[in-house]
C-alpha cells in the first residue's frame, strides 16, 4: 500500500482508495443503498403531507400505513408487520433517519468542540496544555453513560439535549488525537516559514495547521457516527428515547427485544440487522480511512 | 518510586472528586423540575413539610455544606423516590451485582483480548490472524442488548444451560459478562495486534531469538510486558465504560443492579439517589486511575514527573 503523503491528501485521493479495496467498496455501496431508502421514504411522507395536507415534522410517521394485523414475513411485507401492522421494513428505514441524524450532528459537534480544544491545547503548550490535558484524563473516566442519562432524564428530553449530551463525551478521544498532531505540526518547516514571515497565532492556526488535520477528522467523524448511533439505542432501550422519536432503531429494537419470546422475530431481524450492517459499514470505512491517514496509528 | 509522586496523584485524586461532587450537586439542582412535584396534588401544607424533611426549605449553599458533611461521613441522604430508604442502603443492597457484573467484563476483556492478540501476533498474515482480527470488527459493531436478547434466547430458553432471568448465584453473571465484554475484548484485541506487534518487529526481539531464547519466553516477558503500555492506558476509559455499560446488560437480563434504580431514581428527580450513584461511581473509577498510573510507572519507571497531564 502506498502511503498517501499529507499534503496530496484530498477527499478525491480518500475516495479513490476507499473505491479500490473491495471490502470497503462493499460497505460503500451498502450506505449507499440504505441513504436511499431513507430518501425514498423521505419522498412517500412527502407525497402524504400534500394529499392530506397534514403537517408533520421529519420525524413523524403517520404516513406509514397500517393494516391492524401483525404478521410474519409475506409477498406483500417481505419483512412482515409490526403490533399495529405498519410494515417492519418501512418502519426501520423511517427510524434510520433519526438514527443518521443523531450519529452525524452528534459526531459533527464532538469533531468541532474536540478538534479546537485539541488544536489550542496543543498549540500553546507548556502549562496551558498540561491542564487542558489533564481535564481531559479526568472527564475521560468520570462514568459517562450516567451523565448522559443525567442530562436527559433531568434536562430535557428533546433530540437538542441528546446532541449536547453525547457530543460532549466523545470530543474526548479527538481532542487527544488532534493535539498530538498538533503538536508534531506546529515544527514542521513551513510553520516556522510562516511564522517567519509574520503571520500571526490565528492564521498559522487556521491557514497551515488546520487543513493538514482535515484526514484525521475525517477518519474520526467516520468511526464517531456508529458509536454515536450505538449509544441512541441504548438510551432509547433504556426508555429515555426523546419525544417524537418513536420510531428510533433504538426504540423498535426495544420494543421487539422486550415483547419477543421467540415467536415474532422478523421484528428482530430486519432492524437488528440494517443497524449491524450500518454500523459495521460505517467502522470499516472508517479504520480503512485511518489506514491511509494514519497508517502508524495515534 | 518517589513519595512525592504518589503524593501528587493523591491530592489530584482529592481534587478531582471535590470538583466532581459540587459540579453534580449543583446540575442537579438547577434541573427543571422538583422532586416533590410529581406526587399527586399535595397541599402547599403537604409540600412543605416534605421540603423541610428533606432540607430543601435551606438556602442551596447551606444544603450543599450539610451534604458535604454527610459525604464525609459515609451518608449519602435518603432516597426521595423509594420512600423510606436511604441512598446507602439501596446502593449496597444493588451494587454489589453491578461491581462482580463490571469487574467480570473487565477482567474477561483484557485477559482474552491479549491472548486473542498474541494468537495473531504468533500466526501473523495467516488466515487465523485475518478472521480473528474479521470477528474483533464485528465485535464492535452489534448493539449489546441485541446480542444479549439473542444469546438468552438461545441459550437460556432452547437450551436451557443458563437462568432466563435475575439472579441464581454467580453463573448468572457469566452470560453478561461475556456479552458486555465483547466489544472490549475486539477494541483490546485490535489495540494489542498493533502494540504487540510493534513491539515484536524490534531489533532486541530478533537478538532474543537468535540467542536461542525460547519463543515462549520472548513473547510472554519482552513482548507482553514491553507492548502493554497503550492498553494500559486504555484501562480507565474501559473501565468506566464497562462498569456504567452495566445499566444495559442488567436490564435485559433483569439483575438486581444499580442501573434500574439510577434510571427511575433520574427520571423522578430523586437527586440524593442519583448523586450517590454518581458519587460512588466517580469516586471509584478515579481510585482506578490512580492505581493504573501507579501501574504505569512500575512498568516502565521513565514516565514519571514529567508525564503529568500529556501522556498521549
Amino acid at each position: 500500500m502506498k502511503r498517501v503523503g499529507e499534503q496530496e491528501l484530498s477527499l478525491k485521493t480518500l475516495l479513490k482508495t476507499l473505491v479500490r479495496s473491495p471490502v470497503s467498496l462493499v460497505a460503500l455501496l451498502i450506505l449507499t443503498g440504505i441513504l436511499v431508502g431513507i430518501g425514498v421514504t423521505f419522498v412517500k411522507q412527502i407525497r402524504y403531507m400534500g394529499e392530506t395536507e397534514a403537517e408533520e415534522s421529519i420525524f413523524g410517521f403517520s404516513y406509514l400505513e397500517k393494516t391492524y394485523e401483525k404478521g410474519p414475513p409475506s409477498e406483500e411485507f417481505i419483512f412482515g408487520t409490526d403490533d399495529e401492522g405498519i410494515s417492519v421494513a418501512e418502519r426501520t428505514l423511517a427510524g434510520a433517519r433519526i438514527s443518521f441524524i443523531v450519529g452525524v450532528v452528534g459526531a459533527l459537534v464532538s469533531v468541532c468542540v474536540g478538534t479546537l480544544y485539541g488544536l489550542i491545547s496543543g498549540y500553546a503548550g507548556g502549562k496551558l496544555d498540561m491542564i487542558m490535558m489533564r481535564f481531559v484524563d479526568v472527564v475521560y473516566s468520570l462514568p459517562y453513560m450516567f451523565i448522559v442519562i443525567i442530562l436527559i432524564a433531568l434536562f430535557a428530553r428533546s433530540i437538542w439535549m441528546l446532541f449536547i449530551a453525547l457530543g460532549l463525551v466523545y470530543w474526548l478521544t479527538i481532542a487527544r488525537i488532534v493535539r498530538g498532531q498538533v503538536l508534531s505540526i506546529k515544527e514542521r518547516d513551513f510553520v516556522t516559514a510562516a511564522r517567519a514571515i509574520g503571520a500571526g497565532h490565528v492564521r498559522i492556526i487556521f491557514k497551515h495547521i488546520l487543513p493538514n488535520l482535515i484526514g484525521i477528522v475525517i477518519v474520526y467523524l467516520t468511526l464517531t457516527i456508529p458509536r454515536l448511533m450505538l449509544q441512541e439505542s441504548f438510551l432509547s432501550f433504556l426508555g429515555l428515547n426523546v419525544r417524537g422519536q418513536e420510531h428510533s432503531w433504538g426504540t423498535i429494537l426495544n420494543e421487539a427485544v422486550v415483547s419477543s419470546t421467540g415467536t415474532d422475530w422478523w421484528m428482530i431481524l430486519f432492524p437488528g440487522g440494517l443497524m449491524f450492517v450500518t454500523l459495521l459499514s460505517l467502522t470499516v470505512i472508517g479504520e480503512r480511512l485511518k489506514e491511509i491517514v494514519d497508517p502508524h496509528g495515534t | 518510586m518517589k513519595p512525592g509522586f504518589i503524593a501528587r496523584k493523591l491530592l489530584y485524586l482529592l481534587i478531582t472528586s471535590f470538583i466532581i461532587i459540587t459540579v453534580s450537586f449543583f446540575l442537579m439542582r438547577f434541573s427543571p423540575g422538583s422532586p416533590f412535584t410529581s406526587e399527586k396534588a399535595l397541599s402547599e401544607e403537604a409540600l412543605k413539610n416534605q421540603m423541610e424533611q428533606y432540607g430543601y426549605d435551606k438556602p442551596l449553599c447551606v444544603q450543599y455544606v450539610l451534604y458535604l458533611q454527610n459525604i464525609v461521613q459515609g451518608n449519602l441522604g435518603p432516597s426521595l423516590s423509594y420512600r423510606g430508604r436511604t441512598v446507602a442502603g439501596i446502593i449496597g443492597e444493588a451494587a454489589p451485582y453491578s461491581f462482580a457484573l463490571g469487574i467480570i467484563a473487565l477482567i474477561l476483556s483484557y485477559s482474552s483480548g491479549i491472548v486473542i492478540s498474541m494468537i495473531c501476533i504468533i500466526k501473523r498474515d495467516t488466515w487465523l490472524d485475518y478472521s480473528l482480527l474479521f470477528f474483533a470488527l464485528l465485535g464492535l459493531g452489534i448493539p449489546g442488548f441485541l446480542l444479549a436478547k439473542v444469546a438468552l434466547f438461545v441459550l437460556g430458553y432452547v437450551l436451557e444451560i443458563v437462568p432466563t432471568a435475575g439472579y441464581e448465584g454467580f453463573s448468572s453473571l457469566l452470560l453478561p459478562g461475556i456479552i458486555l465484554s465483547l466489544p472490549y475484548i475486539a477494541y483490546i484485541t485490535r489495540m494489542g495486534r498493533k502494540s504487540f506487534g510493534d513491539e515484536y518487529s524490534r531489533d532486541y526481539i530478533r537478538t532474543a531469538y537468535a540467542a536461542g531464547i525460547p519463543e515462549k519466553r520472548i513473547l510472554f516477558t519482552q513482548v507482553l510486558k514491553n507492548g502493554f503500555l497503550p492498553l494500559l492506558t486504555f484501562m480507565g476509559p474501559a473501565a468506566a465504560a464497562l462498569m456504567t455499560g452495566t445499566v444495559v446488560i442488567e436490564k435485559v437480563f433483569a439483575l438486581p443492579g444499580l442501573g434500574k434504580y439510577f434510571v427511575y431514581g433520574a427520571l423522578n428527580r430523586d437527586h440524593f439517589l442519583v448523586m450517590g450513584v454518581v458519587v460512588l461511581y466517580s469516586s471509584m473509577l478515579l481510585i482506578f486511575n490512580f492505581v493504573v498510573d501507579i501501574m504505569y510507572h512500575v512498568i516502565d519507571p521513565r514516565i514519571s514527573a514529567e508525564s503529568e497531564g500529556g501522556r498521549t
